[in-house]
């Protein structure tokens, strides 16, 4: 469905600080002159996405929840659901105890960041239905600073998986069990899966601490921030 | 609770008495051999039985997923080798799988032949080497000789293949990057050949053992419904009474093709692990005798343009690892690098289980849990 197709959001291909496409082909014509007629006879071909508005389980959500369901897609043969991040908690309590839907499995719960979009961190859970062998992927948009519902109650699976994604992304859950960091120190500070928060994020304060680098030239840059040289810049 | 243990979270001494003297804190690890690495489990005891329990994890965190958000996909391919190091194929898999399934390329049945072969010899090695650590947790040394010794059988047919032992980088986006050497045949029928009885030879020496039974039995058990709240997957599930496979479920990689069964346990103990991780060896031997006699010929690397840019979208691909499902998920933004790439690690989500099997056992029996949720913590902690 074309409409579809230009609705669902791509994941904003100039948001991210990476010089968009033309830089990084660049490495490739010394190899051969053929890779200058590729991209636009690749552009056209990719998946489509289908409306899957009539799929029973959908139908029976969008009955329920109107305009909270704001898409259903298939995407590869892959159902994707986006939801409002309001009703969002009661969607997955629908979907978790619903006879029909029956999502009795948490395969995955992670996030995603956009800066640039009103709602920059996208939460994704990758439901899965063992009656029914069926997955489901469910994503909600979060505002900067908004909390999400913890979804611990509903999948024990989301516990760990929710302190990553608040670990690694600052993402809260509201009446998580233990909402603290899992992956790195506790006396952190950031996010290191945002996109602002740079790769080469080393000499940092954290890591001066606690290895105990006292002799630390005066002009060095202890905030993480990075600049490219112009080589790497011209070589990413 | 949470108070507490967030206290005990901070880098404190190794062992100290609670204000309750008949509660205490136990430190396991991060350097302890029974950990499998560098996992740090504190513990809070009343005499030797668990109390609560805690992981800490992350001292192996290397911001994987970070990494590949910045590296082009052709590069990312020996990044997941190196996540769930003893069994590397199954990550690579699901990586190369993923991207070839946004870019909607079909791998030829060649190709995903050897992909199944090779996969099912790593799942081998990684089912041995647990079998064998597992074992020495709880104190029997010598299944670890015996399983090193076909171990290394295999290990030697991967290296002949890819040059490697470990970290193969056995797979290439599209296909494989090699044919089989000629030699692989007759190598592999070799290796074949003797397994079966091996196996028996494993299970002469534990599975009617009496220290074996009775350091096993009963102990961490799990029933199928909490498996599935936890989010268990793969030999922990199964184990469980939850016949489940991703290659029945949602087959990958001509999966489909062969025969084989899916081992259950009944009743969710460590001792059902066990086993059913023993049979999946007797099926996995299955699958690749019928790969390796039903070897299609044809090409093996599938038409891939020079430069790998799928295009906009998402796919999550998950593989059924000797952990339980490694999935990938992957959202491209049609430039060259990934946008964002999540892995879904079986062994972090299996971890969190540890809690719920351990409490109201021994500290003995900790290890003998940890053993058998089998973790690996490169790729815990990524």
């Amino acid at each position: 469905m074309p409409p579809e197709e230009t609705k669902t959001p791509p994941p904003t291909p100039g948001s991210s600080d990476k010089p968009a496409t033309e830089p990084a082909a660049k490495p490739a014509p010394p190899a051969s002159s053929a890779p200058a007629a590729k991209p636009p006879a690749k552009a056209p071909a990719g998946p489509t996405y289908n409306d899957i508005s009539d799929d029973p389980i959908v139908a029976r959500l969008k009955a329920r929840f109107g305009a909270a369901i704001e898409e259903a897609v298939e995407l590869l043969g892959q159902q994707i659901l986006r939801v409002a991040a309001e009703q969002a908690p009661e969607v997955l309590r629908f979907l978790r105890h619903d006879p029909e839907a029956r999502f009795d499995f948490l395969t995955d719960l992670t996030a995603v960041h956009y800066p640039e979009k009103p709602q920059p961190l996208e939460i994704v859970y990758h439901l899965y239905s063992f009656p029914r062998n069926q997955r489901l992927r469910v994503k909600t948009g979060l505002g900067e600073g908004e909390a999400i519902e913890s979804a611990v109650p509903l999948w024990g699976t989301a516990n760990w998986l929710e302190r990553e994604a608040y670990d690694l992304f600052g993402v809260r859950f509201e009446h998580h069990p233990d909402l603290r960091r899992i992956l790195l120190p506790p006396d952190w500070e950031g996010h290191p899966l945002r996109k602002e928060h740079r790769l080469e994020y080393q000499e940092n304060d954290w890591v001066r601490r606690h290895l105990e680098i006292r002799d630390v030239h005066p002009e060095t840059d202890l905030t993480g921030k990075y600049e490219m040289t112009e080589f790497v810049k011209e070589n990413r | 609770m949470a108070e507490t243990t967030r206290e005990i979270h901070k880098p404190v001494e190794v062992a100290r008495v609670m204000d309750d003297l008949a509660e205490m804190t136990l430190n396991m690890g991060p350097q302890h051999p029974s950990t499998h690495g560098v996992l740090r489990v504190i513990l809070k005891l009343d005499g030797e039985t668990v109390t609560d329990l805690d992981c800490d994890i992350g001292y192996l965190h290397r911001g994987v997923e970070k990494i590949c958000e910045n590296r082009t996909y052709p590069m990312i391919t020996p990044y997941w080798d190196r996540t769930d190091y003893v069994a590397a194929m199954a990550g690579t898999l699901c990586y190369v799988q993923a991207v070839e399934r946004l870019m909607q390329v079909e791998v030829p049945k060649r190709a995903q032949y050897i992909r199944v072969i090779l996969t099912e010899l790593n799942r081998l090695c990684s089912h041995l080497l647990w079998l064998g650590t597992h074992a020495i947790d709880i104190g029997a040394v010598t299944v670890f000789l015996y399983c090193f010794r076909e171990r290394e059988q295999m290990l030697k047919i991967v290296e002949n293949f890819v040059g490697a032992r470990l970290t193969c980088h056995a797979f290439r986006l599209g296909g494989m990057e090699w044919d089989v050497y000629p030699e692989f045949g007759r190598e592999l029928r070799e290796f074949l050949e003797v397994f079966p009885r091996r196996v028996d030879e494993y299970e002469a020496l534990l599975s009617e053992n009496r220290i074996w039974l009775s350091r096993t039995l009963g102990i961490g058990v799990i029933s199928g419904d909490e498996a599935k709240d936890i989010g268990l997957t793969g030999p922990l599930l199964r184990g469980s009474n939850v016949k489940w496979d991703i290659r029945k479920a949602f087959p990958y990689s001509s999966y489909d093709d062969f025969e084989f069964e899916i081992p259950v346990g009944a009743h969710g103990d460590t001792y059902d692990r066990y086993l059913v991780r023993i049979e999946e060896m007797r099926q996995s031997h299955r699958i690749i005798r019928q790969a390796l006699e039903g070897l299609p010929e044809g090409p093996v690397m599938a038409k891939m343009p020079k430069v790998v840019k799928p295009p906009v979208g998402e796919v999550y691909m998950a593989v059924e690892s000797p952990k339980g499902e490694l999935g990938m998920y992957l959202v491209s933004d049609g430039t060259t690098r990934p946008y964002r790439l999540r892995c879904r690690p079986p062994c972090f989500i299996n971890l969190q289980a540890l809690r719920q099997m351990s409490i109201g056992h021994l500290v003995a029996d900790v290890v003998a849990v940890i053993g058998s949720i089998d973790i690996v913590l490169g790729e815990v902690d990524r």
